[in-house]
């Protein structure tokens, strides 16, 4: 198991059934295998599109790892939660 | 077998390597030193180069080099063979210079097995080379987005699509972190955002692909974004449909107002797909509030609480919702985020978060009476076609509404007309209340007795039913319970009196007999409230007290319900004069069918006064069919009531529609003892909704359905065809010549024609087709359900549209004249994809130009290709537009020379100077200009300009006699300015008018000749003269020619080309000659190009030329030089 608290930034596009069902899945995530572990932010690029822009955003919804080291990102909803552990390499 | 190159210093070593080589079946090319080496390379193309190498080959390091920057040389395999163990150094040693060494001394098999392992390895990297060129290619050509993501998430590779689709370039974004796409296999929708603000909703489908050796994303990205909103859209009409026909079934079926409404917002939340619906009713009580009755949706629980409004007076007035109450019209905010509400601090909904606010008025004939708020969380567009069936949901609430309320009103009168019907007995007088206080006054002994009835209120008062003194009956008095003892008994529901003064109860007359104790017994109704009293007064004091109490209650029970019954009586008898009163009329028939009961509204509605109708047998007076009346009793018999509409007659004989209501009456014994007949007059009603209906959804003239209804039911074919696969088709259809026949004819005529077509259009489709008429003479035919694959189908309606044709090859009779007239068809099928209404109306129009153009009187199907032909064509004209604009259009003058007196003048000829496309000829942009109607604007600036060179030309000598022919086409001439312009241009410039020529053509001739002789009469009188163009082509009517005030005749070149080979075109031109010649004109040869048209021409007596022959339509710069050089005589 890592240590130290997992940083994740969800970016979505408004608030379209797409954006809110990755939110929705992160939350499960966040809420379920991950509790206590990790602190989320969502980040909706059409409110803050300098956030998207200096984090490079090419599509959302994105998943930006941000800590620990190295940066991982996903692209999708996260409806595959093993899936979403395995790319942002967070062993559970 | 491949193809070896062996280049070595040593020509031992060459042969022994080739001989070897060779025998293995290798083609081998030698070379003894590297001057020459790269001419072989680049001859054979071997697929490997073997070469001897030394310790600081200068040459050999020289020769590879060159090799290896030759681009088409790529791909040569080289190999060093060195002779010694040292390790290559210099250039050489560097790692892309060769593909490997082999070092001798090396074995026969061994370096046998190295170059056939080098040759190998080649082969491969030939291969892979050659898919990964076709695989870029096809990566390239793909309209999709194509970006290559390695397994870290950084793009590799794109093509030009992905680089459009994200806004950015190469550079940056390859080797940029894309992410890892989660989806491979699948198809997934992700934003793109374009960082001011928009987006693009892209569909992304990621697959699994080896890249550079290891295994890779590819991700193909296909813009959806317009597909995404169609469907949306689409969607929300779909549902706002389906809720409609729902709320339908609830409004048909709706008993009571609160469950209407609760279902309506139930229904609008399951099917609608609304996040909050709730109904509101406005109050006229002050402050105007409106009143949440009920509400559906997830956390609805809040508009319950709200404080809402329709007065404009309060800051609550100010909502979206009181707005619609007041105005009774839709109120809509797709996007309060976008677009914030002005009264959005008094607007609970957008406080709560919701983003697409809809308010639709719920309107009777008195205005707007409540408010249906239907909310979604989603900011989204409402279309057209959903805020019209959602009115048209309002509308039908709001009817649902009203029509359960005046049920229930109905059933109220109902009931007490049954109560006046079952003959409750109003005949009870004085009597039975002066013989219970007789009685009572008997049996308990008692000197006074009276029965008394309460009047509540804040003061309440008692009157007596009956007084009797001893035996006698005194007269009636009333007093306040308040100075009395009743007070204290009304109270507690009875009272011992053991010390009476004697004047605690008034008396209105007589003696008073002195009274020491008494009962008070509050008489109840059967709710329990009080209706008024017993009061019984002793002589002596009070002995049995239980006796007493017992009997009195026997007395109060009867009291009481007599009390009651004529409490009620007098109410029936208030409201049976009511009955009087009410819209409806209101009938009571025996069981022998005659009228027991007759009142004034059925006087109003049947014209039989209530004296006449009774005793008559109510079929007599107003049944329209026996049968139906009869049916209906039966009915009533049966299941003891009847609801339904009934025609009848007015005495007067005019038909009636009314809705019935007819419930049987029971004696107490269950009986049929009479029958209660409430009728309402609908017939106008009736005949407004089927006026509403044929106004709305049908046109007035032909009673075909219009284009609402057409709309409507392509909408619900596109559904079922979308549902079911099957195939429909929608056939546009225009009258050729439709026009002209109108205006010819007259509107009368016009009309009539139309109505025979919609006949017709009817008697080729079958039942289950819909004709429509979309408004002039534009008619459409629906055929939904053909066969589900679609060239079957295309085949099915191609028979149609064939049947169509048919039905129109007799001709129309109007008036006693036969016409004939055709059909031009479009036809665009539906079902294969997601198409909206819009969308196949256009694309069936289009085709429908098509067929037009084809020569009318056929039909022609939609493809793709017609709707690019018409952006392409906007394009153009667009284009044509600017250039006008710009003035990007210059002259070029082609010389016109006489035998006697060489060049007479120039004909001027427009060209167009594209910036970017260069001089661009007549014959592509004429066409256009005409179409559209450009050319009137392109023609005033050729006139001008054309001027302008003869004002040029009066300023030399030399010059000066020139004339200036000048093409008109005959919409430039039709136009109403036309002279007018030319007058301003002939001003504003100061050219001679004698000099300058306009040709015109025959097609001028097509329309009121009157009116174009008497504007070339005007511009004549000018002094301009006039050529007939291209004589010959077209109608060349004699009776014309001679009606046209003509200066000179222009054979036209077709005929001049072939004048030497076609004895046709010969006999033509030398009869133009003559007839020119008969009537006083000039002739001038056009295209005029050898000098055998010359002669042939002049031999004939044809004196004027133009042609290529003598020179080509030169710039108007060269012009000075063509003229200066002189000597243009013709010999």
């Amino acid at each position: 198991m890592s240590n130290g608290q997992l940083q994740l930034v969800l970016f979505i596009t408004g608030d379209g059934t797409r954006g809110q069902r990755a939110v929705g899945n992160l939350r499960n995530l966040c809420s379920g295998v991950l509790s206590d572990r990790c602190h989320y932010e969502i980040v909706d690029v059409l409110e803050q599109p300098d956030r998207a822009e200096a984090s490079r955003i090419m599509a959302t919804p994105t998943l930006v790892k941000t800590s620990p080291v190295p940066d991982r990102r996903v692209i999708g909803d996260l409806s595959n939660a093993d899936d979403v552990l395995a790319a942002l390499e967070i062993d559970v | 077998m491949s193809c070896i190159l062996v280049v070595d210093h040593d020509p031992a070593s060459v042969s022994v390597t080739s001989e070897l080589l060779r025998t293995l079946g290798h083609r081998v090319h030698e070379a003894t030193h590297t001057d020459h080496c790269l001419a072989l390379v680049e001859r054979h193309h071997p697929d490997l180069v073997l070469i001897g190498i030394r310790p600081g080959d200068v040459p050999a390091s020289g020769f590879i080099r060159s090799l290896r920057e030759q681009p088409q040389l790529q791909g040569i395999f080289v190999v060093g063979i060195s002779s010694s163990r040292a390790e290559p150094s210099g250039a050489l040693a560097e790692p892309s210079c060769v593909d490997g060494f082999i070092t001798r001394p090396v074995s026969d098999s061994e370096f046998v097995s190295r170059v056939e392992g080098f040759l190998q390895l080649k082969g491969a990297q030939d291969a892979l080379r050659r898919s990964e060129s076709r695989f870029r290619r096809v990566i390239e050509r793909n309209a999709d987005g194509i970006i290559i993501v390695s397994r870290d998430g950084r793009v590799r590779m794109c093509n030009q699509a992905a680089l459009w689709l994200f806004q950015i370039g190469e550079d940056a974004l390859i080797s940029r972190d894309f992410g890892l796409p989660l989806t491979t296999g699948e198809c997934t929708e992700v934003e793109v955002p374009h960082g001011d603000g928009g987006y693009t909703v892209m569909e992304m489908r990621v697959v699994d692909i080896e890249w550079d050796g290891s295994t890779a994303w590819l991700a193909s990205l296909r813009d959806v974004t317009e597909r995404y909103d169609a469907q949306k859209a689409l969607e929300a009409s779909n549902r706002a449909l389906r809720l409609v026909s729902a709320c339908n079934e609830t409004v048909l079926h709706a008993g009571e107002e609160q469950e209407l409404l609760e279902q309506i917002c139930r229904t609008a939340v399951t099917i609608g797909g609304y996040d909050l619906v709730w109904v509101g009713l406005a109050e006229t009580s002050p402050g105007h509030p409106i009143q949440p009755v009920h509400w559906a949706g997830q956390g609805a629980g809040f508009i319950g609480d709200a404080e809402l409004s329709w007065d404009t007076g309060l800051r609550a007035g100010l909502a979206p919702a009181g707005e619609a109450i007041r105005e009774a019209r839709p109120v809509v905010y797709e996007d309060t985020r976008a677009v914030p509400l002005a009264s959005a601090e008094v607007e609970p909904a957008v406080q709560h978060g919701y983003g697409r606010l809809i308010y639709l008025p719920l309107c009777s004939e008195r205005g707007a009476f409540g408010v249906l708020g239907l909310y979604g969380r989603d900011c989204q567009r409402v279309t057209d076609e959903e805020l019209s069936l959602l009115l048209r949901l309002s509308r039908n609430l709001a009817f649902g509404i009203e029509h359960v309320r005046t049920e229930s009103e109905k059933q109220r009168v109902q009931e007490t007309v049954l109560k006046v019907a079952s003959g409750v007995s109003a005949t009870v007088g004085t009597e039975f209340f002066e013989q219970l206080a007789r009685n009572m006054n008997q049996a308990l002994g008692s000197v006074i007795s009276m029965v008394a009835r309460v009047n509540m209120g804040e003061d309440p008062t008692a009157e007596t039913l009956s007084v009797i003194v001893h035996d006698e009956l005194r007269e009636n008095v009333g007093f306040r319970l308040a100075e009395t003892p009743c007070l204290e008994a009304f109270d507690r529901g009875s009272l011992v009196l053991h010390e009476l003064s004697g004047s605690e109860f008034p008396l209105n007359s007589g003696d008073r007999p002195d009274t020491s104790a008494g009962v008070i017994w509050r008489l109840d109704n059967a709710a329990g409230q009080p209706i008024g009293f017993l009061i019984t007064l002793f002589a002596w004091p009070l002995e049995e007290e239980d006796f007493v109490y017992n009997t009195i209650q026997i007395f109060a029970s009867r009291a009481e319900a007599e009390i009651e019954r004529r409490n009620t009586d007098v109410r029936i008898r208030d409201q049976a004069s009511l009955l009087d009163k009410a819209q409806d009329a209101i009938i009571v028939l025996g069981m022998d069918q005659r009228v027991l009961f007759w009142n004034q509204s059925a006087e109003r509605l049947y014209g039989w006064s209530a004296e006449e109708a009774f005793g008559q047998p109510l079929e007599t007076l107003v049944a329209d069919s026996r049968d139906q009346f009869s049916k209906t009793f039966v009915n009533v018999l049966h299941d003891g009531e009847w609801k339904g509409e009934i025609a009848q007659r007015h005495r007067d004989g005019h038909s009636l529609i009314v809705e019935g209501r007819w419930t049987m009456v029971r004696d107490d014994d269950g009986r049929p003892q009479s029958m209660l007949v409430i009728n309402t007059d609908i017939t106008q009603r009736k005949e407004q909704e089927r006026e509403i209906e044929q106004l709305a959804f049908f046109d007035p003239l032909t009673r075909l359905p219009n284009r609402r209804l057409l709309v409507d039911r392509l909408q619900q074919a596109l559904v079922v065809s979308g549902r079911n696969g099957q195939i429909g088709a929608l056939l546009f259809l225009d009258l050729d010549n439709f026009k002209i026949l109108n205006d010819t004819l007259g509107h009368d005529l016009g009309d009539e024609l139309l109505r025979q077509v919609a006949v017709r259009l009817q008697y080729a489709v079958r039942r289950s087709d819909t004709v429509a008429r979309l408004g002039g003479d534009e008619f459409v035919v629906m055929l939904p359900e053909m066969d589900p694959v679609s060239s079957y189908a295309a085949e099915q309606v191609a028979i149609v549209g064939e049947k169509i044709l048919e039905v129109f090859r007799l001709p129309f009779e109007l008036s006693g004249q036969e016409f004939f007239i055709t059909p031009s068809i479009g036809i665009a099928l539906f079902g294969d994809r997601a198409s909206s209404v819009d969308q196949l109306l256009k694309r069936a129009d289009l085709a429908m130009y098509q067929a037009k153009e084809s020569g009318r009187n056929s039909i022609r199907f939609f493809d793709e290709h017609m709707e690019s032909e018409v952006a392409n064509r906007a394009a153009r004209e667009k284009e044509l537009r600017r250039a006008i604009r710009e003035r990007e259009f210059v002259l070029f003058y082609q010389p016109q020379l006489e035998v006697e007196h060489g060049v007479i003048g120039f004909e001027a000829l427009a060209r167009w100077q594209h910036p970017k496309q260069g001089i661009i000829a007549p014959g592509q942009f004429i066409p256009l200009a005409e179409e559209t109607g450009l050319i009137v604007e392109l023609g005033r600036l050729v006139l001008t300009q054309a001027c302008e060179q003869l004002v040029i030309w009066a300023r030399s000598t030399d010059t000066a006699d020139l004339s200036l022919s000048v093409n008109v086409s005959a919409r430039q001439f039709r136009h109403p300015e036309f002279v007018t312009d030319i007058r301003a241009a002939l001003e504003k410039t100061g050219a001679n008018p004698r000099r300058l020529r306009l040709e015109v053509t025959e097609t001028l001739l097509l329309e009121d000749v009157g009116q174009v002789v008497a504007k070339m009469v005007s511009l004549r009188e000018l002094g301009i003269t006039f050529s007939l163009d291209d004589f010959g082509t077209g109608y060349s009517s004699l009776f014309y020619l001679k009606t046209l005030p003509l200066d000179q005749l222009k054979i036209d070149q077709s005929f001049v080309r072939d004048v030497l080979d076609d004895p046709n075109d010969a006999v033509i031109t030398k009869t133009v000659i003559r007839l020119g010649q008969s009537m006083g004109l000039s002739v001038m040869a056009e295209g005029v190009e050898t000098r055998e048209h010359l002669d042939f021409l002049r031999d004939n007596g044809c004196s004027a030329y133009q042609g290529f022959y003598f020179s080509e339509p030169i710039p108007a710069a060269d012009l000075a030089d063509y003229l200066g050089a002189g000597d243009h005589e013709l010999t």
